[in-house]
């Protein structure tokens, strides 16, 4: 018995750091995405990680595997979602439809095609998917001691690229012809961006779930954006955000019986954010306001 | 064509009707032999063809505008304007022909010296970004990726910046700007990459009298220091006060040349189908009016 609080709060520690990693980089990486416009290349990447991770499933019991070694799966995860984003490509450029129309339908393509191959991985004897759910709905009290240690690594390197390419990327969001005539590749630069969001998806599916995963990417970023209009404090707010976010949710869904982490985060995140829209100094509803009125002060005519 | 004409004379092309479309596959790559004469030329343009969707917007263009100018490219709505220029640029694919700028180099050997000023409309100004840290990307061509920004990098900021009169907004958000100082910061930005050719697209656009100004200003300026500006501009009756030469396009090359060459009746009618002529004539009579 006295063993047990040791052990729930040694628990409590891990998911805190882990979320509290994956909340700061899913807020800095949500920032370039959506600054790029592709906030939804983040939902249908999302979703399309669901076949890669019942597929690296089987081929690990196929393997002889127990199936839930989280890198593997995670792996498969990325390898599927970053095929779903080729697929949008390929579809808006060769098949005439536009990229929300071709978002749409690779997303439930994958989705589809997962939860078919996910038939089959609950007819696997040895496998009550129990490990495959964590990462569709996100589970953050799943977390092992070893997955923390992957998350941390992970996080660490989507971190240290965005800041060191938060110029270049910068110059990417904000005019792509300009950085083509600068002599960047833009396609190169594009794809590292892409790489970064799949990385701080596939490490957020375990805390948040495929589903809700693009959420911790774009909630941080669109509140921050009303606290500042400078472009390197809208990165540290939405990383905070996110962390903060993530924590709260992770830890709140953990003491309060098996809610899913996935759906309090959102939820959490979802309040910062209409705290945000309204408090926020730079462009929220507050601030508006009074700018409104000074305008209307300045131009003498007296405010009701 | 003699080479002399491709340098200073009018070229007068046939109206469109009269050429057949070009096969992009009969064109020959490489440098015919007359170029060879006009490597001072700041800009060569050798029968390009650009097409979307295959479907052409610009016919065998060819044409070398000659350093130290202000070179003015007009013509109607749709007729292949911003596309001269984004192909020359690199931003859309040739179907046909090349381009060579500073004495005869590919644009990827000189990307440093040559400057892009995009349309103002092209970028989204609610953008987190101040007005120092746009004029900061100006400086990007002379960095590499994780590049750092050097103490000579400052200074051309600063400068650039006060060269247009923004100094004061440096730390403003972009979108708290006029549109005249919008435009000024694209100009502050490629005057800070310090290049030695400038493409420009609409820099006179909606603005107000003072950004004008100081905009033909910085072009003069420009064109002292020997450097050559490249502007589309969308006004023609104030072609012949600011720009030295035309481009009168309408997806083919109708004229080019010295501006009063170029805007004569027969060209304009030739560009522009009719129907701009008597609108400009009686926008002129107007302008006369309201002056006197």
């Amino acid at each position: 018995m006295t063993g047990m609080p040791a052990a729930i709060l040694h628990g409590a520690t891990l998911v805190a750091v882990g979320t509290a990693m994956l909340g700061a980089v899913a807020g800095l990486v949500g920032v370039f995405l959506l600054l790029r416009r592709r906030a939804l290349l983040g939902d249908a990447l999302g979703h399309a990680t669901l076949p890669g991770i019942a597929l690296a499933f089987l081929v690990m019991v196929g393997l002889g595997g127990s199936g839930r070694w989280l890198p593997g799966l995670l792996l498969g995860a990325a390898a599927t979602g970053l095929l779903g984003v080729a697929c949008i490509s390929l579809l808006t450029r060769t098949g005439r439809i536009r990229d929300d129309t071709a978002m749409a339908v690779v997303l439930g393509v994958f989705f589809g095609l997962g939860v078919a191959l996910l038939g089959i991985v609950q007819r696997v004897p040895q496998a009550g998917p129990a490990g495959l759910e964590s990462l569709i709905y996100g589970r953050a009290a799943s977390m092992l001691r070893e997955d923390l240690l992957w998350i941390a690594a992970l996080a660490t390197v989507v971190g240290l690229f965005v800041v060191a390419l938060r110029r270049d990327l910068t110059v990417l969001c904000f005019d792509e012809s300009f950085a083509r005539t600068a002599g960047r590749r833009t396609i190169r630069l594009d794809l590292v961006l892409l790489a970064l969001v799949t990385v701080a998806t596939v490490i957020g599916l375990q805390v948040v779930g495929l589903i809700l995963v693009v959420a911790l990417l774009v909630i941080p970023a669109a509140a921050a954006r009303f606290w500042t209009d400078h472009l390197g404090r809208m990165l540290i707010t939405s990383a905070a955000i996110g962390s903060a976010g993530a924590v709260t949710g992770a830890l709140l869904s953990a003491s309060y019986a098996d809610l899913p982490t996935g759906a309090v985060i959102v939820l959490v995140l979802a309040c910062g954010y209409g705290i945000s829209a309204v408090a926020g100094p730079a462009r929220g509803l507050l601030a508006r306001r009074r700018s409104g009125r000074l305008a209307a002060r300045a131009m003498g005519s007296p405010m009701p | 064509m003699s080479v002399a004409d491709r340098g200073t004379g009018t070229v007068d092309r046939n109206s469109p009707g009269d050429r057949v479309p070009v096969d992009p596959a009969s064109i020959v790559h490489g440098m015919p032999p007359g170029h060879e004469h006009a490597r001072d030329a700041a800009l060569m343009v050798h029968d390009v063809t650009v097409a979307y969707d295959r479907r052409p917007v610009l016919f065998a263009i060819d044409l070398d505008v000659p350093a130290g100018c202000l070179c003015a490219v007009v013509g109607p709505n749709g007729s292949g304007k911003t596309t001269l220029l984004r192909g020359c640029l690199g931003l859309v694919p040739l179907a046909a022909g090349h381009v060579r700028m500073l004495g005869g180099q590919r644009l990827d050997q000189v990307r440093a010296d040559v400057a892009y000023v995009p349309q103002r409309e092209s970028v989204d100004w609610d953008f987190p970004v101040s007005v120092r840290d746009v004029v900061r990307m100006g400086r990007l061509p002379h960095r590499r990726w994780f590049g750092r920004m050097t103490a000579e990098d400052h200074r051309r900021v600063d400068e650039a910046m006060a060269r247009v009169e923004i100094g004061d907004l440096a730390d403003r958000q972009i979108g708290r700007l006029s549109g005249g100082q919008q435009q000024r910061v694209f100009l502050a930005r490629a005057l800070a990459q310090d290049a030695r050719l400038y493409f420009m697209d609409e820099p006179f656009a909606a603005v107000d009298a003072t950004t004008e100004r100081a905009i033909l200003d910085v072009l003069r300026d420009l064109r002292r220091q020997g450097r050559t500006v490249i502007a589309v501009h969308h006004d023609l009756p104030t072609v012949a006060a600011f720009f030295d030469r035309a481009i009168l396009l309408n997806q083919r090359l109708v004229a080019y040349g010295p501006v009063d060459e170029v805007l004569t009746p027969v060209h304009l009618e030739r560009a522009y189908g009719g129907r701009l002529v008597p609108l400009a004539a009686a926008a002129d009579a107007l302008r006369t009016q309201a002056g006197g």
